[in-house]
């Protein structure tokens, strides 16, 4: 009889552990960290490989990182060819976690590399920086949502609630964005920064954007470059340049000293500022670029 | 008529100095302009405007249309839906974003408002934005 009453027991208790178990999610961006913490809540457990900071594009993931991905059930990148180390998590995972490439669910538009823009044999690329779009995002929620919940079927109404706060929260963003970028008259909206990281952001709120680099934060703009993009914003009477929270914002000192345009401020391009700054969270970080944009370009 | 030299020239100054009066008075500044627009605005207002035109389904209590930040019409509504006027705004290639802002009655269903505009250079464009209760809406052109 007691050792029924202990088998019971350990059965009862072996139950109520497996469902508190959270999901175990590596996330290698903190946009996904974000976004995955926000619609999992307590029912999820995310472990944030890349820090706020952290160039996505030079990152290599440490035999660390990768024993987090072999105990994870989700595993959550970027997408659209930003990580470069992607078959590596797809190794350490193997068969028990999900593997979301997320930016390859969402649309993306098709960028004109230079060589193309200028009538050479250039190719199109995609703009992997799909979170500067709001409406992104919002997909991006849902798409996450949809992911645990088909790791954790009885969380389905926690994950929607908490996607739909998430999302109530992005669309006052974008109220508050259209609001403040129309204080910019539309002729002035000319966009010249390092890192060619805003395509989405450009197409959404009507910037022409001048990138000194590529579409990588390892690209290395030519001088004749540089020289071309100096006698645009002479042309264009470009009242600022912007550089990001990242590099080294050196040929940007160059091209404001030739062209007389001043230093518009840092962007936020590759993910969100360090903690208890105003780019911690993506709301943060997205109002920051704005108001830095807007302020600087009027 | 052979007078001194110094009356006559005094005779020339005196000439010159009466018909210099008139001359100055039309030719003074008479001090800046009364700006009826912000005055940023102003500075860049084009030759030829921009005709608006907007069309509630319901009369609203209230309306505003800005730009730049800036109030260009605030009309007194007296329940009427259809309100035209003409904008002293400029209108580049690039189009532009007009602020609308508007509040109906309350008991006032679900809405709808149309704002047509005519470009300087002929162009009809229109956007439709629906709503309850009160709006705030960038409306983008073209």
């Amino acid at each position: 009889m007691n050792l029924a009453r202990a088998l019971i027991f350990i059965c009862l208790f072996a139950v109520a552990a497996c469902e508190a178990a959270p999901v175990q999610i590596a996330s290698f961006s903190t946009i996904t960290t974000e976004i995955a913490r926000e619609v999992g809540g307590d029912r999820v457990q995310v472990a944030g490989l890349v820090g706020p900071g952290v160039d996505p594009h030079a990152f290599e993931p440490t035999p660390e990182d990768l024993k987090v991905v072999a105990r994870a059930d989700l595993v959550l990148t970027l997408g659209r060819h930003l990580e470069n180390y992607v078959s590596k998590l797809r190794q350490s995972a193997g068969t028990k976690a999900v593997l979301l490439e997320v930016g390859n669910l969402l649309p993306s538009p098709k960028v004109q590399d230079e060589e193309a823009v200028e009538g050479g044999t250039g190719k199109q690329e995609e703009d992997p920086h799909w979170w500067h779009s709001i409406e992104n995002m919002k997909q991006a929620t849902r798409v996450l949502g949809r992911a645990m919940e088909g790791l954790d079927p009885k969380g389905k109404a926690a994950y929607e609630h908490n996607a739909d706060l998430y999302i109530a929260r992005l669309d006052a963003l974008e109220s508050w964005a259209r609001r403040g970028i129309a204080l910019l008259p539309r002729d002035r909206r000319k966009l010249v920064t390092s890192h060619d990281a805003f395509h989405y952001f450009a197409a959404e709120y009507g910037f022409a954007i001048y990138p000194i680099q590529g579409l990588s934060t390892e690209d290395e703009p030519s001088s004749q470059k540089v020289a071309r993009i100096i006698e645009m914003i002479k042309r264009e009477h470009v009242k600022a340049v912007f550089f990001e929270s990242i590099e080294n914002p050196k040929v940007i000192t160059e091209i404001t000293r030739e062209s007389g345009a001043v230093p518009g401020g840092k962007l936020y391009a590759d993910g969100l500022g360090a903690e208890n700054g105003d780019a911690a969270t993506y709301e943060g970080m997205f109002k920051h670029n704005v108001l830095t944009l807007v302020n600087a370009l009027k | 008529m052979r007078g001194s030299p110094l009356i006559r020239t005094c005779v020339v100054l005196a000439l010159l100095l009466l018909a210099a009066l008139p001359l100055w008075r039309l030719t003074r500044s008479h001090g800046a302009p009364v700006a009826t627009v912000a005055p940023e605005i102003a500075a860049n207002e084009p030759a030829k405007k921009l005709s608006v035109h907007l069309k509630f389904v319901h009369a609203p209590r209230s309306f505003r249309l800005l730009y730049l930040g800036k109030t260009l019409w605030n009309p007194s509504v007296n329940g009427a839906e259809s309100f035209k006027t003409e904008l002293g705004i400029p209108f580049p290639k690039e189009g532009i974003d007009l602020e609308l802002k508007a509040q109906w009655p309350e008991g006032t269903p679900e809405t709808a408002v149309r704002l047509d505009v005519q470009t300087p250079e002929g162009a009809s464009l229109h956007k439709t934005v629906w709503g309850k209760g009160a709006i705030d809406e960038i409306l983008t052109f073209p």
